[in-house]
């Protein structure tokens, strides 16, 4: 029930396109027990993207949703192997929030808001960008929710 | 005296985009040496919440919604500058720099 830990972080994923990014967050997020439903999941998070693309910038892409099929908050960080085409920006560092639809816990939404603001810093976002290290990839995204 | 700017944040979800704005707002706010307060509407209630005395004092009021927020009454009568959430976060020191030129502070 962990909103981040290492097994939520991905690196070196194969990813063609958008359409497997996002298979591949509902996917791991059925199988670490965080989704009840993958289908469902997929559904929410394509239609917060077509609302609005989650590109930032050519640096990240936050594909998020607030779902029935979520269990728990979580935040997923996936790193692909080659950059992906994400609504005509070309990026490789995924940053995923899937929080239930009705969340009992404001601290868990406290905590999201906190990383959020922590990824408008180019800094952070090169670090996370160039590493490959899970250890330093963790420690920096608990220490922003932890902020 | 340094100029005050006030904002307002809020996406459709508010989980990410919201404060992703705030943040960017007040610190490219902070840099050009501006007293900054940004309110955010967002998943987790309302936060910082903007003051009639915090608008009625404010050089510069800025709305980066994408739905429509709770207590706009409070700014009636005041000139908003809207900008794009996208807009806001991508390019914050451009937005106010547009902004002062429309004010003529430069």
């Amino acid at each position: 029930m962990d909103i981040f830990n290492k097994n939520y972080i991905f690196l070196n994923a194969n990813l063609k396109n958008k359409e497997d990014a996002m298979d591949f967050i509902a996917g791991k997020a059925s199988e670490l027990g965080i989704s009840k439903d993958k289908k469902q999941t997929l559904e929410d998070l394509w239609g917060r993207e077509k609302e609005f693309n989650t590109a930032i910038d050519d640096t990240l892409a936050i594909p998020h949703a607030k779902s029935l099929s979520i269990n728990f908050p979580v935040v997923l960080v996936v790193k692909s192997k080659n950059s992906i085409d994400w609504g005509g920006e070309n990026i490789k560092l995924i940053i995923s929030f899937l929080t239930p639809k009705y969340n009992k816990e404001n601290i868990h939404l406290t905590m999201l808001s906190k990383i959020s603001r922590k990824l408008i810093d180019d800094n952070f976002k090169a670090i996370l960008n160039e590493s490959n290290d899970i250890d330093v990839i963790y420690e920096l995204i608990n220490d922003a929710l932890n902020s | 005296m340094a100029r005050k700017l006030v904002g307002l944040c809020a996406c459709t979800m508010g989980l990410a985009h919201t404060f992703m704005a705030a943040e960017a707002l007040e610190k490219a706010a902070k840099e050009k040496g501006y007293d900054v307060k940004v309110e955010t509407q967002g998943s987790d209630g309302i936060k910082n919440k903007l003051t009639s005395d915090d608008i009625a004092q404010a050089d510069i009021i800025i709305h980066s919604v994408a739905i429509t927020p709770e207590g706009m009454d409070r700014f009636e009568g005041y000139e908003i500058y809207e900008v794009e959430l996208r807009e806001l976060i991508k390019n914050p020191k451009g937005v106010l720099e547009e902004i002062e030129e429309d004010l003529g502070f430069k």
